[in-house]
């Protein structure tokens, strides 16, 4: 299991506002598309982590503190789904599909294609992100989380670089490509805090 | 003597600006506080630049993420969902279910009500709540030692003698899952004879073994790197910076901070206003829960207003006026303020090991001066915790190299200075 990589920030490549030293990564602002889209979607955090799938952990643990079952369940609850969040704002009943989510590395290489999965929304009763259909409604706003693979990334070779983040999103049927630098921290042995 | 103290120039200090002073309001008084509390909630231009002022270094990588994600207002941290969670405090009638491996429900009503407090006392009852009762995360590691009473012992899980776990809840995490979870007080809040003292590091929870242990026991495996830098931590010490370096610190006490200008051991924070301390526990608990959510603002706030309640337990020990003169000509230029503490020293000034100061994490090439309330029960000592005893401290025969201040004192006046010390 890859331990925990978290990964932060949320500004569009090259925002002024960004102080940051480290290098502009080398991946191209992506244009902006020419027609106008259904909803007003923006990336908000893009956390690094595990790949949990939902699947039993890959090797039995090597003794069951209270029963195997048990020991199961605490292995696959050590597991940090890795994780885009979105806010979406809709300007016309629609639906929203993540097409595509690329990491590069600073020198602009790609160095994977994330999958996207289980689409979820939050809902301020439950307090809880739910299940989501990808649909939202005129004027409505959400704040949807998607599970992402796992990024191949070296945690050895990843301290202190930033990566870009690429997503094309799909809204009603036309492409809104979004992006996002972020940067890896948080790698084990650390308990940031 | 205080008022001799406070006249001293803080020597160890860099000038800062000016935080924005309410006029005829005395800074850090309760009324200001409150007044401070409008700009916080309400003014994100104000946060935001509350943000940059308070960075002291904004290259390293907590700044560099803080500046990325936080007040941006049409963007990053502010789109999040905020959330108000539904959490209970373990308690030890609780132990039983949980080392079968069971969690009780969570309350159906959430931590706070939604209505915002308008007097000090109602900020900080309410930040009382969040310091014990806000989910700083999930913590499966802790959920199995619950199923392990001697290894919960061993890693510093604390009992008081009303039977309350502090620092571990049970509360319905953001994707509606029953868990276990760590807040505020599993390091920063302790049990001295079945008394509850919070504010105070918890210098027997050691993560590290904790978490070690569950790898053994769960097969996990870890690099032998890793496991001998996790080993190395022994109780009441963690790394905590994002960066890979090496620079464990000791868990810190929690007194007299609205008197200090810099928050965490490097200074990392300059704390010339409350929105400093907010906006450190708003990202806090915003990073640490993945960044898939923040906590409402007014949580945050009342957090911050219930650390700087918090005071040590009074001392018992006897007056020692010559230890007090002593402290005046050997250690009240740094340690200058109203709680002994001060400004920020370069690391290269006091001598200690500097890897904290200088890493990517959090460093800005200085140590804060601690204050020294409470210092009698503050082993061990310097940032990294590695100093057992206020004699070894000031001992000239110290083998850990820095912070060279009363270590050329004559053997009585250095029991002189700590029996002052130990009355603070």
């Amino acid at each position: 299991m890859l331990a925990l990589l978290l990964l932060a920030g949320c500004t569009r490549a090259g925002d002024p506002a960004d102080p940051s030293p480290a290098p502009t990564p080398a991946v191209a602002p992506i244009p902006k598309p020419a027609t106008r889209a259904n909803a007003t979607v923006t990336l908000t955090s893009v956390t690094f982590a595990d790949d949990c799938g939902g699947a039993a952990p890959s090797k039995a643990p090597a003794r069951a503190p209270a029963g195997a079952a048990l020991a199961v369940d605490m292995e696959r609850r050590r597991c940090e789904q890795t994780s885009m969040q979105l806010a979406i704002g809709a300007l016309a009943d629609t639906e929203i599909h993540i097409k595509s989510v690329e990491v590069f590395d600073e020198t602009g290489t790609s160095i994977g294609v994330l999958a996207a999965s289980k689409p979820q929304r939050w809902a301020d009763g439950a307090a809880a992100y739910e299940a989501w259909d990808e649909k939202i409604a005129k004027g409505a706003t959400a704040r949807v989380s998607y599970a992402l693979a796992q990024p191949r990334i070296d945690r050895y070779d990843s301290r202190d670089r930033t990566y870009t983040v690429k997503v094309i999103a799909s809204i009603g049927g036309a492409d809104q490509p979004l992006q996002t630098t972020v940067m890896v921290v948080g790698q084990p042995p650390a308990v940031p805090t | 003597m205080r008022a001799v103290v406070l006249a001293l120039v803080a020597a160890c200090s860099a000038p800062t600006p000016a935080p924005v002073v309410v006029a005829a309001l005395a800074p850090w008084s309760d009324a200001w506080l409150l007044e401070q509390a409008k700009p916080y909630l309400t003014d994100a231009v104000a946060r935001r630049a509350a943000l940059e002022h308070a960075l002291t270094n904004p290259a390293n990588m907590y700044s560099r993420i803080r500046l990325a994600a936080y007040g941006r207002a049409t963007g990053g941290w502010d789109l999040l969902p905020v959330w108000n969670p539904r959490s209970i405090a373990v308690t030890t009638a609780m132990l039983p279910t949980l080392a079968r491996g069971e969690l009780p429900a969570p309350p159906s009503t959430p931590l706070w009500n939604g209505v915002t407090p308008t007097t000090m006392p109602a900020w900080v009852a309410l930040g009382r709540r969040v310091f014990f009762e806000y989910p700083m995360r999930a913590e499966v590691f802790m959920e199995y030692a619950l199923t392990e009473p001697k290894l919960a012992a061993a890693v510093g899980v604390e009992r008081t003698r009303d039977g309350d776990l502090p620092g571990l809840v049970v509360f319905a995490n953001i994707d509606g899952e029953t868990r276990v979870g760590i807040t505020c007080a599993i390091c920063h809040a302790t049990v001295k004879d079945g008394k509850l003292i919070a504010g105070e590091a918890r210098r027997t929870f050691d993560y590290g073994k904790l978490r070690l242990t569950f790898d053994q026991i769960h097969g996990t495996v870890r690099s032998a790197d890793e496991a001998n830098r996790m080993a190395s931590w022994g109780p009441g010490r963690a790394d905590v910076t994002e960066d890979d370096d090496e620079d464990p610190v000791a868990i810190p006490d929690l007194w007299g901070l609205r008197h200090q200008r810099f928050l965490t051991q490097a200074g990392t924070i300059r704390h010339d206003s409350p929105l400093a301390l907010a906006i450190r526990q708003e990202t806090q608990l915003t990073d640490s829960n993945h960044a898939r959510i923040r906590p409402p603002r007014e949580l945050a706030w009342a957090l911050a207003m219930y650390v700087y309640s918090l005071t040590p337990p009074a001392s018992t020990a006897p007056p020692s006026p010559r230890g007090a003169t002593l402290f005046l000509d050997h250690c009240a230029r740094c340690h200058a303020n109203a709680v002994y503490g001060g400004g920020a020293i370069a690391a290269t000034t006091i001598g200690t090991d500097p890897a904290l100061a200088t890493g990517r994490g959090r460093g800005t090439g200085k140590y804060r001066v601690p204050s020294l309330l409470g210092v009698r029960d503050g082993a061990p000592y310097l940032h990294h915790g590695v100093v057992r005893s206020l004699a070894e401290l000031l001992s000239p025969d110290r083998k850990e190299p820095g912070h060279v201040a009363g270590t050329q004192l004559a053997s009585s006046d250095r029991d002189a200075l700590i029996a002052y010390l130990e009355t603070l």
